[in-house]
C-alpha cells in the first residue's frame, strides 16, 4: 500500500515536471521558424522589385508558404511551387509577379522605375530592378530608381526620387560596394 | 484509476516530443535540409578554381550555400531564369533586347548574386565574381550557349 503511494508519487512529480517542461517550450516557440526566414522572405520579395522594408505580420500556410505583409504596403504569399520555382502572389492587389518565365516582362510593379522612359522600359526596368534590389539589400535609401549612370561593366550610379544617390561597384576584391555618394532633396 | 498517471504521463511525454521535433526543425537550414556544410571561410578566391567555375558548378554551389535562404536562392534563379529566357530569345533572332543590354542585365545580376552571399560566404562571391567574364563568354556566343 505504502509502496503504491511512493509510485503515484513519484509519477505524479515525473508528470508534473514535464507538464512544466512542455508549456515553458509551448510558450518560449510556439511556431518555429527557420533562422533568418524575415531576412530570407524580404530579400526574395526585395531581388523581384517589391519594395518591402520591414515585414509587420508573417504567417506560415505551409511547407515553404508564407504570407508576408509589408510595412510599405501589400500582403504576399511567398511560396516554392511545384515545379521549384518561386510563387509570389499580391494578395490585395492579385498577381504580382508568379514564378513563370516571361510574366515579369509584362507585369510591372509601380512606382519604382518611373522616369525611364516608355521606349526603353524593358531593358531598363530589368537594369533599374536589379540596381534596386542590391540598393536595398545593401541598407541603402531608395524609394524609387528614376536614372542608371554605367561608368563600366560593374559600375553604375543610381539616383532615387528621394535623391538618395547611390554608386554601386565590384571592388578589386571582387566584392561589391554600394556607396551612397550624394543627398539632398530634390 | 490506477492507469491515470500512466495515461497523463504518456501524454505529458507526447506533447514534450512535439516540442522537442519543432526544435529540431527549426535546427535545420534556411531550406528545410539538415545543415552539412559550414559557410566557407574568408580568404581570396583561389583563382585555378575561380576561372574553371561553369554554370553546373555555379548552380551546386550556390544551392549548397547557407549564405541565403531558401526564398533568396529561388528569387535569385527566377532572375537567372528570366535572362535566360532572353538570351535564348536574344540567340534566336527573336526579342528585342541587343548584347550590349543583355550583357549590362546579366552583370547587375552576377553583382545581385555576389552581394546576397558576400558576408557569410565571401570565397563563393569572389569565385563569382571571378568567373563573371568567362560565363559571359559562353553566354554571348550562341554555340557555346547553345550546348550549355
Amino acid at each position: 500500500m505504502k509502496k503504491s503511494r511512493m509510485r503515484r508519487a513519484v509519477l505524479a512529480s515525473v508528470c508534473t515536471l514535464l507538464v512544466l517542461l512542455s508549456s515553458m517550450n509551448a510558450a518560449g516557440d510556439p511556431e518555429p521558424r527557420p533562422p533568418g526566414l524575415v531576412n530570407d522572405l524580404v530579400a526574395a520579395l526585395t531581388l523581384q522589385g517589391i519594395r518591402c522594408d520591414e515585414v509587420t505580420d508573417l504567417e506560415r500556410k505551409g511547407e515553404k508558404n508564407y504570407e508576408v505583409e509589408c510595412q510599405e504596403g501589400g500582403r504576399f504569399q511567398v511560396s516554392e511551387k511545384s515545379d521549384g520555382g518561386l510563387g509570389i502572389f499580391n494578395l490585395i492587389g492579385g498577381v504580382a509577379r508568379l514564378g513563370v518565365a516571361g510574366l515579369g516582362h509584362v507585369l510591372r510593379l509601380p512606382g519604382q522605375i518611373l522616369g525611364l522612359g516608355r521606349d526603353t522600359v524593358e531593358h531598363s526596368a530589368e537594369v533599374a530592378l536589379g540596381l534596386f534590389a542590391i540598393v536595398k539589400l545593401s541598407g541603402g535609401n531608395c524609394d524609387e530608381v528614376i536614372d542608371v549612370r554605367q561608368q563600366s561593366d560593374t559600375d553604375h550610379t543610381v539616383a532615387c526620387r528621394n535623391g538618395q544617390t547611390h554608386r554601386v561597384f565590384t571592388d578589386d576584391d571582387g566584392l561589391v560596394v554600394v556607396e551612397q555618394s550624394r543627398s539632398g532633396a530634390r | 484509476m490506477g492507469m491515470m498517471p500512466i495515461l497523463f504521463v504518456f501524454l505529458c511525454a507526447f506533447f514534450l516530443n512535439t516540442g522537442t521535433s519543432g526544435l529540431a526543425r527549426a535546427a535545420k537550414g534556411p531550406a528545410g535540409s539538415l545543415v552539412v556544410a559550414q559557410a566557407s571561410p574568408p580568404g581570396r578566391a583561389v583563382s585555378g578554381e575561380a576561372s574553371s567555375m561553369d554554370f553546373d558548378e555555379l548552380g551546386r554551389r550556390l544551392a549548397d550555400t547557407n549564405a541565403v535562404g531558401i526564398f533568396t536562392k529561388l528569387s535569385l534563379k527566377r532572375n537567372v531564369d528570366r535572362l535566360e529566357a532572353d538570351l535564348r530569345a536574344y540567340h534566336g533572332g527573336e526579342g528585342s533586347a541587343d548584347l550590349k543590354r543583355l550583357r549590362q542585365r546579366y552583370n547587375i545580376m552576377v553583382q545581385e548574386i555576389v552581394l546576397m552571399v558576400q558576408r557569410k560566404d565571401p570565397t563563393l562571391a569572389r569565385d563569382v565574381s571571378a568567373a563573371r567574364g568567362p560565363l559571359w563568354g559562353q553566354l554571348s556566343d550562341k554555340q557555346k550557349f547553345a550546348n550549355l
